[in-house]
Protein backbone atom coordinates (compact mmCIF):
# COMPACT_ATOMS: atom_id res chain seq x y z
CA UNK A 1 0.00 0.00 0.00
CA UNK A 2 2.79 2.37 0.97
CA UNK A 3 4.76 1.43 -2.17
CA UNK A 4 1.69 2.21 -4.26
CA UNK A 5 1.46 5.67 -2.71
CA UNK A 6 5.14 6.31 -3.36
CA UNK A 7 4.60 5.36 -7.00
CA UNK A 8 1.62 7.72 -7.17
CA UNK A 9 3.62 10.53 -5.63
CA UNK A 10 6.51 9.98 -8.02
CA UNK A 11 4.05 9.88 -10.90
CA UNK A 12 2.45 13.13 -9.77
CA UNK A 13 5.87 14.74 -9.41
CA UNK A 14 6.81 13.66 -12.92
CA UNK A 15 3.55 14.92 -14.38
CA UNK A 16 4.02 18.25 -12.56
CA UNK A 17 7.56 18.60 -13.91
CA UNK A 18 6.33 17.94 -17.46
CA UNK A 19 3.47 20.41 -17.01
CA UNK A 20 5.85 23.09 -15.76
CA UNK A 21 8.24 22.47 -18.64
CA UNK A 22 5.49 23.10 -21.18
CA UNK A 23 4.12 26.25 -19.59
CA UNK A 24 4.25 29.10 -22.06
CA UNK A 25 2.72 32.32 -23.21
CA UNK A 26 0.03 31.89 -25.86
CA UNK A 27 1.12 34.80 -28.01
CA UNK A 28 4.17 35.42 -30.14
CA UNK A 29 5.06 39.06 -29.91
CA UNK A 30 3.47 42.32 -28.99
CA UNK A 31 5.67 44.42 -31.27
CA UNK A 32 3.66 46.53 -33.69
CA UNK A 33 6.04 48.33 -36.09
CA UNK A 34 3.27 50.62 -37.31
CA UNK A 35 2.49 51.84 -33.81
CA UNK A 36 -1.18 51.30 -34.53
CA UNK A 37 -1.10 53.79 -37.41
CA UNK A 38 -1.76 53.29 -41.13
CA UNK A 39 1.40 52.21 -42.89
CA UNK A 40 1.01 54.00 -46.22
CA UNK A 41 2.97 56.79 -47.84
CA UNK A 42 0.75 59.81 -48.35
CA UNK A 43 1.96 61.89 -51.29
CA UNK A 44 0.08 65.07 -50.45
CA UNK A 45 -0.32 64.86 -46.70
CA UNK A 46 -2.53 67.03 -44.59
CA UNK A 47 -1.00 68.14 -41.30
CA UNK A 48 -4.18 67.48 -39.34
CA UNK A 49 -5.05 64.14 -40.90
CA UNK A 50 -1.68 62.56 -41.67
CA UNK A 51 1.08 64.21 -39.65
CA UNK A 52 -0.48 65.06 -36.29
CA UNK A 53 -1.74 61.48 -35.74
CA UNK A 54 1.86 60.25 -36.06
CA UNK A 55 3.07 62.87 -33.58
CA UNK A 56 0.21 62.12 -31.20
CA UNK A 57 0.68 58.38 -31.22
CA UNK A 58 4.46 58.20 -31.35
CA UNK A 59 5.90 61.41 -29.90
CA UNK A 60 3.43 63.19 -27.60
CA UNK A 61 3.41 60.34 -25.11
CA UNK A 62 4.03 60.36 -21.38
CA UNK A 63 7.43 61.72 -20.39
CA UNK A 64 8.31 62.82 -23.93
CA UNK A 65 6.99 65.65 -26.12
CA UNK A 66 3.88 66.48 -24.15
CA UNK A 67 2.99 69.87 -22.72
CA UNK A 68 4.07 68.69 -19.26
CA UNK A 69 7.36 67.07 -20.19
CA UNK A 70 8.35 69.04 -23.34
CA UNK A 71 11.63 67.20 -23.81
CA UNK A 72 14.17 69.37 -25.69
CA UNK A 73 11.53 72.15 -25.43
CA UNK A 74 9.54 70.35 -28.12
CA UNK A 75 5.79 69.87 -27.75
CA UNK A 76 4.06 67.67 -30.32
CA UNK A 77 0.64 67.50 -28.71
CA UNK A 78 -2.28 68.42 -30.99
CA UNK A 79 -2.80 72.18 -30.97
CA UNK A 80 0.88 72.85 -30.13
CA UNK A 81 2.85 70.80 -32.61
CA UNK A 82 2.78 73.00 -35.71
CA UNK A 83 3.90 76.14 -33.89
CA UNK A 84 6.55 74.14 -32.07
CA UNK A 85 8.31 72.86 -35.17
CA UNK A 86 7.83 74.95 -38.32
CA UNK A 87 10.60 77.51 -38.71
CA UNK A 88 11.71 76.89 -35.12
CA UNK A 89 15.36 76.37 -34.26
CA UNK A 90 16.27 72.85 -33.22
CA UNK A 91 17.23 72.66 -29.54
CA UNK A 92 19.89 69.99 -30.06
CA UNK A 93 21.28 71.40 -33.34
CA UNK A 94 20.74 75.18 -33.52
CA UNK A 95 22.15 75.30 -37.06
CA UNK A 96 18.95 73.60 -38.25
CA UNK A 97 15.29 74.38 -38.03
CA UNK A 98 13.07 71.61 -36.75
CA UNK A 99 11.06 71.93 -39.94
CA UNK A 100 12.23 74.07 -42.84
CA UNK A 101 9.32 74.24 -45.29
CA UNK A 102 10.31 72.86 -48.68
CA UNK A 103 13.54 71.32 -47.42
CA UNK A 104 13.20 67.99 -45.68
CA UNK A 105 16.92 67.32 -45.98
CA UNK A 106 17.85 70.06 -43.52
CA UNK A 107 14.81 69.65 -41.29
CA UNK A 108 16.03 68.36 -37.94
CA UNK A 109 12.80 66.47 -37.29
CA UNK A 110 13.50 64.25 -40.30
CA UNK A 111 17.11 63.65 -39.26
CA UNK A 112 15.97 62.62 -35.78
CA UNK A 113 13.65 59.91 -37.08
CA UNK A 114 15.80 58.58 -39.93
CA UNK A 115 18.15 55.61 -39.63
CA UNK A 116 21.35 57.62 -40.07
CA UNK A 117 23.33 58.23 -36.90
CA UNK A 118 25.83 60.58 -38.55
CA UNK A 119 23.16 62.97 -39.83
CA UNK A 120 21.87 63.48 -36.30
CA UNK A 121 25.38 63.66 -34.81
CA UNK A 122 24.90 60.37 -32.95
CA UNK A 123 22.03 61.68 -30.87
CA UNK A 124 19.68 58.80 -30.03
CA UNK A 125 17.12 58.15 -32.73
CA UNK A 126 13.52 59.07 -32.06
CA UNK A 127 11.10 57.87 -30.87
CA UNK A 128 13.29 57.20 -27.87
CA UNK A 129 12.79 53.64 -26.68
CA UNK A 130 10.07 53.22 -29.29
CA UNK A 131 9.80 51.35 -32.55
CA UNK A 132 11.23 53.52 -35.35
CA UNK A 133 8.63 55.07 -37.60
CA UNK A 134 8.05 52.95 -40.69
CA UNK A 135 9.52 53.98 -44.04
CA UNK A 136 6.05 55.02 -45.18
CA UNK A 137 5.46 57.15 -42.11
CA UNK A 138 8.82 58.88 -42.52
CA UNK A 139 8.12 59.38 -46.24
CA UNK A 140 4.77 60.98 -45.38
CA UNK A 141 6.48 63.49 -43.07
CA UNK A 142 9.12 64.19 -45.73
CA UNK A 143 6.39 64.76 -48.34
CA UNK A 144 4.57 67.17 -46.05
CA UNK A 145 7.74 69.22 -45.53
CA UNK A 146 8.68 69.16 -49.23
CA UNK A 147 5.15 70.32 -50.08
CA UNK A 148 5.70 73.44 -47.98
CA UNK A 149 4.83 72.19 -44.45
CA UNK A 150 1.38 73.69 -44.67
CA UNK A 151 -0.98 74.05 -41.72
CA UNK A 152 -3.67 72.15 -43.59
CA UNK B 1 -12.20 81.59 19.11
CA UNK B 2 -8.58 80.86 18.33
CA UNK B 3 -9.40 77.15 18.45
CA UNK B 4 -12.19 77.65 15.87
CA UNK B 5 -9.83 79.51 13.54
CA UNK B 6 -7.30 76.71 13.93
CA UNK B 7 -9.91 74.08 13.11
CA UNK B 8 -11.13 76.03 10.10
CA UNK B 9 -7.58 76.43 8.81
CA UNK B 10 -7.05 72.71 9.29
CA UNK B 11 -10.30 71.92 7.47
CA UNK B 12 -9.37 74.22 4.56
CA UNK B 13 -5.90 72.72 4.36
CA UNK B 14 -7.37 69.21 4.37
CA UNK B 15 -9.87 70.13 1.66
CA UNK B 16 -7.11 71.69 -0.42
CA UNK B 17 -4.97 68.59 -0.05
CA UNK B 18 -7.88 66.32 -1.00
CA UNK B 19 -8.84 68.50 -3.99
CA UNK B 20 -5.26 68.75 -5.16
CA UNK B 21 -4.83 64.98 -4.89
CA UNK B 22 -8.07 64.49 -6.80
CA UNK B 23 -6.97 66.99 -9.44
CA UNK B 24 -3.65 65.20 -9.82
CA UNK B 25 -5.51 61.94 -10.28
CA UNK B 26 -7.73 63.52 -12.91
CA UNK B 27 -4.73 64.82 -14.81
CA UNK B 28 -3.46 61.35 -15.55
CA UNK B 29 -4.41 60.20 -19.02
CA UNK B 30 -6.32 56.90 -19.04
CA UNK B 31 -5.63 54.73 -22.06
CA UNK B 32 -8.21 52.08 -22.70
CA UNK B 33 -6.80 48.97 -24.36
CA UNK B 34 -8.41 45.97 -25.99
CA UNK B 35 -7.22 42.45 -25.38
CA UNK B 36 -5.97 42.26 -28.97
CA UNK B 37 -3.64 45.26 -28.98
CA UNK B 38 0.00 44.98 -27.85
CA UNK B 39 -0.42 46.62 -24.45
CA UNK B 40 -3.66 44.73 -23.82
CA UNK B 41 -2.01 41.44 -24.73
CA UNK B 42 0.80 41.95 -22.23
CA UNK B 43 -1.54 43.10 -19.45
CA UNK B 44 -3.84 40.18 -20.28
CA UNK B 45 -1.03 37.68 -19.90
CA UNK B 46 -0.23 38.71 -16.33
CA UNK B 47 -3.86 39.07 -15.50
CA UNK B 48 -4.44 35.46 -16.60
CA UNK B 49 -1.61 34.26 -14.43
CA UNK B 50 -3.49 35.63 -11.42
CA UNK B 51 -6.83 33.94 -12.18
CA UNK B 52 -7.98 32.12 -9.04
CA UNK B 53 -8.76 28.74 -10.58
CA UNK B 54 -10.21 25.97 -8.37
CA UNK B 55 -7.06 23.88 -7.90
CA UNK B 56 -9.08 21.05 -6.48
CA UNK B 57 -11.85 18.69 -7.49
CA UNK B 58 -15.25 19.51 -6.05
CA UNK B 59 -15.83 16.91 -3.34
CA UNK B 60 -18.46 15.84 -0.89
CA UNK B 61 -17.22 17.19 2.43
CA UNK B 62 -18.78 17.80 5.83
CA UNK B 63 -20.05 21.19 6.88
CA UNK B 64 -17.33 23.27 8.54
CA UNK B 65 -14.60 21.11 7.04
CA UNK B 66 -11.57 23.34 6.84
CA UNK B 67 -8.59 23.03 4.50
CA UNK B 68 -5.52 25.19 4.25
CA UNK B 69 -2.59 25.01 1.90
CA UNK B 70 -0.34 26.68 -0.56
CA UNK B 71 -0.73 27.09 -4.30
CA UNK B 72 2.31 27.51 -6.50
CA UNK B 73 1.67 28.56 -10.07
CA UNK B 74 4.27 28.78 -12.77
CA UNK B 75 4.63 32.14 -14.53
CA UNK B 76 6.20 31.49 -17.95
CA UNK B 77 9.21 33.57 -18.92
CA UNK B 78 8.49 36.04 -21.72
CA UNK B 79 10.90 36.81 -24.55
CA UNK B 80 12.03 40.34 -25.30
CA UNK B 81 9.61 40.69 -28.21
CA UNK B 82 6.74 39.46 -26.03
CA UNK B 83 7.63 42.11 -23.45
CA UNK B 84 7.92 44.85 -26.03
CA UNK B 85 4.46 46.32 -25.96
CA UNK B 86 4.40 48.86 -28.77
CA UNK B 87 7.67 50.41 -27.59
CA UNK B 88 11.06 49.22 -28.77
CA UNK B 89 12.14 49.17 -25.16
CA UNK B 90 11.11 45.97 -23.39
CA UNK B 91 9.21 46.01 -20.13
CA UNK B 92 10.83 44.20 -17.19
CA UNK B 93 7.99 41.81 -16.59
CA UNK B 94 9.94 38.62 -15.83
CA UNK B 95 10.12 39.60 -12.20
CA UNK B 96 8.90 36.38 -10.60
CA UNK B 97 8.92 32.80 -11.96
CA UNK B 98 6.11 31.61 -9.70
CA UNK B 99 3.07 32.88 -7.91
CA UNK B 100 2.77 31.47 -4.39
CA UNK B 101 -0.68 31.91 -2.94
CA UNK B 102 -1.99 30.59 0.39
CA UNK B 103 -5.53 29.23 0.27
CA UNK B 104 -8.10 28.42 2.91
CA UNK B 105 -11.29 26.52 2.11
CA UNK B 106 -14.31 26.10 4.32
CA UNK B 107 -17.49 24.13 3.72
CA UNK B 108 -20.49 26.23 4.68
CA UNK B 109 -24.03 25.06 5.38
CA UNK B 110 -25.97 24.32 2.21
CA UNK B 111 -23.01 22.54 0.60
CA UNK B 112 -21.38 25.84 -0.25
CA UNK B 113 -17.60 25.75 -0.48
CA UNK B 114 -15.86 29.03 0.22
CA UNK B 115 -12.27 29.56 -0.80
CA UNK B 116 -10.29 32.56 0.33
CA UNK B 117 -6.77 33.63 -0.50
CA UNK B 118 -4.65 36.55 0.51
CA UNK B 119 -1.16 37.21 -0.76
CA UNK B 120 0.24 39.59 1.83
CA UNK B 121 2.40 42.54 0.75
CA UNK B 122 5.73 40.83 1.24
CA UNK B 123 8.39 41.35 -1.37
CA UNK B 124 9.14 38.07 -3.16
CA UNK B 125 11.61 37.94 -5.99
CA UNK B 126 11.32 41.48 -7.40
CA UNK B 127 7.64 42.12 -6.80
CA UNK B 128 5.34 42.91 -3.94
CA UNK B 129 1.82 41.63 -4.31
CA UNK B 130 -1.21 42.31 -2.18
CA UNK B 131 -3.95 40.17 -3.69
CA UNK B 132 -7.22 38.91 -2.35
CA UNK B 133 -9.33 36.20 -3.98
CA UNK B 134 -12.68 34.84 -2.90
CA UNK B 135 -14.59 31.96 -4.49
CA UNK B 136 -17.90 30.31 -3.77
CA UNK B 137 -18.72 26.86 -5.13
CA UNK B 138 -21.76 24.64 -4.82
CA UNK B 139 -21.25 21.00 -5.67
CA UNK B 140 -24.22 19.16 -7.20
CA UNK B 141 -24.19 15.44 -7.87
CA UNK B 142 -26.51 14.38 -10.65
CA UNK B 143 -25.87 10.68 -11.35
CA UNK B 144 -22.43 10.14 -9.88
CA UNK B 145 -20.85 13.08 -11.64
CA UNK B 146 -20.15 16.17 -9.61
CA UNK B 147 -21.05 19.42 -11.30
CA UNK B 148 -20.16 22.63 -9.53
CA UNK B 149 -20.81 26.22 -10.49
CA UNK B 150 -18.14 28.49 -9.02
CA UNK B 151 -18.01 32.26 -8.71
CA UNK B 152 -14.71 34.05 -8.18
CA UNK B 153 -13.49 37.54 -7.43
CA UNK B 154 -9.88 38.69 -7.37
CA UNK B 155 -8.58 42.14 -6.67
CA UNK B 156 -5.51 43.86 -5.30
CA UNK B 157 -2.21 45.19 -6.45
CA UNK B 158 1.19 43.99 -7.64
CA UNK B 159 4.09 46.43 -7.45
CA UNK B 160 7.37 46.27 -9.31
CA UNK B 161 9.84 48.17 -11.46
CA UNK B 162 8.52 47.26 -14.88
CA UNK B 163 8.79 50.42 -16.99
CA UNK B 164 12.07 51.75 -15.64
CA UNK B 165 14.68 49.26 -14.47
CA UNK B 166 18.42 49.47 -14.06
CA UNK B 167 19.27 47.02 -16.86
CA UNK B 168 18.21 49.75 -19.30
CA UNK B 169 21.46 51.59 -18.54
CA UNK B 170 23.38 48.70 -20.06
CA UNK B 171 21.01 48.28 -23.02
CA UNK B 172 21.06 50.00 -26.39
CA UNK B 173 21.87 53.69 -26.70
CA UNK B 174 18.17 54.40 -26.97
CA UNK B 175 17.41 52.40 -23.81
CA UNK B 176 20.13 54.05 -21.73
CA UNK B 177 19.01 57.52 -22.83
CA UNK B 178 15.44 56.47 -22.06
CA UNK B 179 16.50 55.55 -18.52
CA UNK B 180 18.27 58.84 -17.88
CA UNK B 181 15.82 61.14 -19.67
CA UNK B 182 12.38 59.57 -19.39
CA UNK B 183 12.94 57.56 -16.21
CA UNK B 184 14.87 60.38 -14.52
CA UNK B 185 17.54 57.75 -13.72
CA UNK B 186 15.23 56.07 -11.21
CA UNK B 187 13.50 52.73 -11.18
CA UNK B 188 9.75 52.97 -11.54
CA UNK B 189 7.11 52.00 -9.01
CA UNK B 190 4.52 50.48 -11.33
CA UNK B 191 1.22 49.18 -10.03
CA UNK B 192 -0.62 46.30 -11.69
CA UNK B 193 -4.18 46.16 -10.38
CA UNK B 194 -6.38 43.26 -11.45
CA UNK B 195 -10.10 43.28 -10.81
CA UNK B 196 -11.56 39.95 -11.82
CA UNK B 197 -15.04 38.55 -11.70
CA UNK B 198 -15.36 35.00 -13.01
CA UNK B 199 -18.01 32.37 -13.38
CA UNK B 200 -16.94 28.76 -13.84
CA UNK B 201 -18.44 25.32 -14.21
CA UNK B 202 -16.45 22.37 -12.86
CA UNK B 203 -17.11 18.75 -13.61
CA UNK B 204 -15.61 15.83 -11.71
CA UNK B 205 -16.14 12.09 -11.68
CA UNK B 206 -14.11 9.41 -9.96
CA UNK B 207 -12.80 6.76 -12.31
CA UNK B 208 -11.94 3.26 -11.11
CA UNK B 209 -8.20 2.49 -10.97
CA UNK B 210 -7.33 6.14 -11.41
CA UNK B 211 -5.33 7.09 -8.30
CA UNK B 212 -6.63 10.67 -8.33
CA UNK B 213 -9.94 12.43 -8.69
CA UNK B 214 -9.96 14.15 -12.09
CA UNK B 215 -11.76 17.39 -12.76
CA UNK B 216 -12.06 19.94 -15.50
CA UNK B 217 -13.93 23.08 -16.25
CA UNK B 218 -14.35 26.26 -18.14
CA UNK B 219 -14.76 29.80 -16.97
CA UNK B 220 -15.55 33.26 -18.21
CA UNK B 221 -13.48 36.11 -16.86
CA UNK B 222 -14.72 39.68 -16.80
CA UNK B 223 -11.85 41.93 -15.94
CA UNK B 224 -10.85 45.51 -15.51
CA UNK B 225 -7.12 45.42 -15.08
CA UNK B 226 -5.10 48.57 -14.63
CA UNK B 227 -1.43 49.16 -15.22
CA UNK B 228 -0.46 52.39 -13.51
CA UNK B 229 2.87 53.52 -14.95
CA UNK B 230 4.87 54.71 -11.97
CA UNK B 231 7.79 56.64 -13.40
CA UNK B 232 9.32 58.55 -10.51
CA UNK B 233 10.75 62.02 -10.77
CA UNK B 234 14.07 62.95 -9.19
CA UNK B 235 12.28 64.05 -6.00
CA UNK B 236 10.68 60.59 -5.77
CA UNK B 237 7.14 61.71 -6.68
CA UNK B 238 5.19 59.92 -9.43
CA UNK B 239 5.45 61.60 -12.82
CA UNK B 240 1.81 62.36 -13.74
CA UNK B 241 2.70 62.73 -17.41
CA UNK B 242 2.57 58.96 -17.86
CA UNK B 243 -0.78 57.35 -18.56
CA UNK B 244 -2.76 54.74 -16.70
CA UNK B 245 -3.42 51.78 -19.00
CA UNK B 246 -6.66 49.95 -18.60
CA UNK B 247 -7.67 46.60 -20.04
CA UNK B 248 -11.35 45.73 -20.03
CA UNK B 249 -12.12 42.34 -21.43
CA UNK B 250 -14.40 39.36 -21.13
CA UNK B 251 -12.72 36.13 -22.09
CA UNK B 252 -12.79 32.41 -21.54
CA UNK B 253 -10.37 30.02 -19.90
CA UNK B 254 -10.23 26.35 -19.05
CA UNK B 255 -8.53 24.02 -16.61
CA UNK B 256 -7.92 20.33 -16.12
CA UNK B 257 -6.55 18.70 -13.03
CA UNK B 258 -6.47 15.92 -10.52
CA UNK B 259 -6.69 15.78 -6.75
CA UNK B 260 -5.11 13.15 -4.53
CA UNK B 261 -6.05 12.72 -0.91
CA UNK B 262 -2.74 11.33 0.25
CA UNK B 263 -1.34 10.48 3.66
CA UNK B 264 -3.49 11.21 6.65
CA UNK B 265 -5.07 14.60 6.11
CA UNK B 266 -2.97 15.86 3.24
CA UNK B 267 -4.27 16.71 -0.19
CA UNK B 268 -2.43 17.45 -3.42
CA UNK B 269 -3.71 18.87 -6.67
CA UNK B 270 -2.06 19.44 -10.02
CA UNK B 271 -3.81 21.59 -12.60
CA UNK B 272 -3.25 22.71 -16.16
CA UNK B 273 -4.62 26.16 -16.83
CA UNK B 274 -5.20 27.66 -20.26
CA UNK B 275 -6.35 31.15 -21.15
CA UNK B 276 -6.43 31.43 -24.98
CA UNK B 277 -4.21 34.21 -26.27
CA UNK B 278 -2.53 34.58 -22.90
CA UNK B 279 -1.04 31.65 -21.09
CA UNK B 280 -0.79 27.91 -20.78
CA UNK B 281 0.57 26.99 -17.40
CA UNK B 282 0.58 24.54 -14.52
CA UNK B 283 -0.32 24.98 -10.89
CA UNK B 284 0.09 22.73 -7.91
CA UNK B 285 -1.51 22.83 -4.51
CA UNK B 286 -0.52 21.10 -1.29
CA UNK B 287 -2.91 21.33 1.61
CA UNK B 288 -4.04 19.79 4.81
CA UNK B 289 -7.48 19.12 6.28
CA UNK B 290 -7.48 21.12 9.48
CA UNK B 291 -10.95 20.13 10.56
CA UNK B 292 -13.25 17.60 8.99
CA UNK B 293 -15.70 16.79 11.75
CA UNK B 294 -19.33 17.83 11.59
CA UNK B 295 -22.48 16.81 9.89
CA UNK B 296 -22.69 16.04 6.21
CA UNK B 297 -23.38 19.06 4.07
CA UNK B 298 -26.01 17.30 1.97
Amino acid sequence: MRAERVVHLLGATLVTAVMLAYGCADFESTVDPTGGLPDVEVLSPSFANDIQPIFTRRCAIGGCHTVNSARATLVLTAGHAYDSIVNKTAFLAPQFDRVEPGNADTSWVVRMIEDNDARRFNVARMPLGGQPLTRNQIATIVNWIENGALRN
Amino acid sequence: MQRHVGRRALAIATMAAVCSAAAMGQNRVRERHDFDDPEGRLIGFYSSVLVFSPLGAPERLNTWALDAGLEVGYIPHLSKSQRTAFQDKPEATNLAPVLARPRVALVLPGALHAQVSWVPPIRMFDVEANLVSIALTRALEPGGTTVAPRFVATFGKVRGSITCFEDLIHGTQSESVYYTEICHSRTSDDHFKPRHLSAEVLVSRSIARLPFLPYGGIGVLNEKTIFDIGVRRTDGSRDPDHPILELRATRAYGFLGGTVNAWRATRFTGELFYAPGSVFTARVFAGIHLHKEGRDAR
